[in-house]
């Protein structure tokens, strides 16, 4: 194989074939230190810009310290300080926070949480609907499906059909 | 929900609409659950998108602006709904304890605040709105030129219908000149503008100035 890019996957398209080696701001540069303006943040990432030197600080002062504390085994003290930024943030009342790695892993853990809800006011959409989630096509968003499976057997009345056509209008 | 709709061509859901939904939801006992991935962390001139409305969700789905590049996500809702999350229910391995990701987040909110990052992502979309606006006049290809904050559509329609080969056209044209720009869309007919939140005015005006020479050349 003469070209080492044949080795990645075929599964991704790229809008080009440019190879950033430095991100700054707005901006990528490759090798051959040619600019290029970066309007797509890498689909809505890169809020602070490319390599933002407070948030590169943050990740290397960490990295000397602890890179990972499993939450199962201990309480992750970088995680509690950044629910407490969050906390910050957010609107009452909203204060208890869970993470997660990827988009389409956070809409499912909301999907778990909502269905999981045995509040009476809050009656549960059902028991018996299946959902799944993949990521995005490549040249949109990191998108997720929850494509639901209707039970045959279950009744649903119209709060049923609100609280999933609510659910199904995520991107 | 999704509060700004991204893959059918970044179409925001009006503020009576969402302030309906959530008093539907409270009337019938329905959770509302946002989706802030993209629309989150400034990215719509507000902090967060719902923010527009005035409402406040049960669930918030956030990613993407969280971790500045990071692989991190979230949900966050009020105490007493996750209490009623079993412990061992859910989880995974990585979730929280990738501390380099947790500590690149908490940076990326005292950037966001502490730089004005939200205020001026508002800024800088109204000045590249006007200037698509102004480009929309010059060019009738240009239909709809919508959105919020730094979240901005510029649909391409001729003779009434979507012009998915027009974007493409314009698009290829900005890559080109080393701007680098997403379609979307449900007929892929949407140049969409995400710049990062710390773009000034003068980049703005310059991506316009090479957006304008691309709708030339195409």
């Amino acid at each position: 194989m003469s070209n080492p890019v044949d080795l990645l996957s075929p599964v991704w398209t790229h809008l080009t074939q440019v190879q950033p080696v430095r991100g700054e701001g707005i901006y990528l540069y490759d090798a051959e230190g040619t600019r290029y303006t970066d309007f797509t943040s890498g689909i809505g990432v890169t809020n602070t810009g490319h390599c933002h030197p407070r948030v590169v600080q943050a990740i290397q002062a960490q990295a000397g310290e602890l890179i990972f504390g499993q939450m199962n085994i201990v309480v992750s003290p970088a995680a509690i300080r950044l629910a407490e930024k969050l906390n910050e943030v957010t609107p009452a009342p909203i204060d208890r926070f869970f993470f997660s790695n990827s988009g389409a892993e956070a809409v499912e853990a909301s999907v778990k949480l909502a269905h999981g809800n045995p509040s009476p006011q809050h009656r549960r959409i059902s028991g018996q609907f299946s959902w799944s989630h993949t990521s995005g096509h490549g040249h949109d968003d990191l998108k997720v499906h929850v494509p639901v499976r209707l039970p045959t057997t279950a009744r649903w009345d119209l709060r049923h059909a609100v609280s999933l056509r609510v659910l199904l209008w995520l991107e | 929900m999704s509060q700004c709709w991204a893959r059918g061509g970044y179409v925001p859901a009006p503020a009576p609409f969402l302030r309906e939904l959530r008093t539907l939801c409270d009337r019938h006992g329905i959770l509302l659950v946002v989706d802030e991935v993209q629309t989150g962390f400034g990215r719509t001139g507000k902090f967060f998108a719902f923010e527009h409305a005035g409402i406040v969700p049960d669930i918030m789905v956030i990613a993407k602006g969280l971790g500045s590049g990071m692989p991190i996500s979230g949900i966050a809702s009020h105490a007493d709904l996750m209490a009623h999350w079993k412990a061992g229910t859910h989880g995974g391995t990585y979730g929280g304890g990738n501390a380099l990701a947790a500590a690149a987040a908490a940076a990326t909110i005292d950037v966001i605040r502490e730089e004005g990052l939200v205020d001026n992502a508002a800024a800088m979309g109204q000045r590249l709105v006007q200037g698509l606006r102004d480009l929309q006049a010059e060019y009738p290809v240009i239909g709809d030129v919508r959105g919020l904050g730094l979240m901005i559509g510029v649909e391409f329609m001729q003779g009434g219908q979507a012009a998915p080969e027009v974007a493409a056209r314009v698009q290829k044209a900005c890559l080109q000149r080393n701007l680098l720009l997403l379609t979307c869309g449900t007929y892929g007919n949407v140049i969409r503008w995400i710049p990062p939140l710390v773009v000034t005015a003068a980049q703005i005006d310059e991506a316009l100035g090479v957006f304008n020479e691309a709708l030339a050349a195409a």
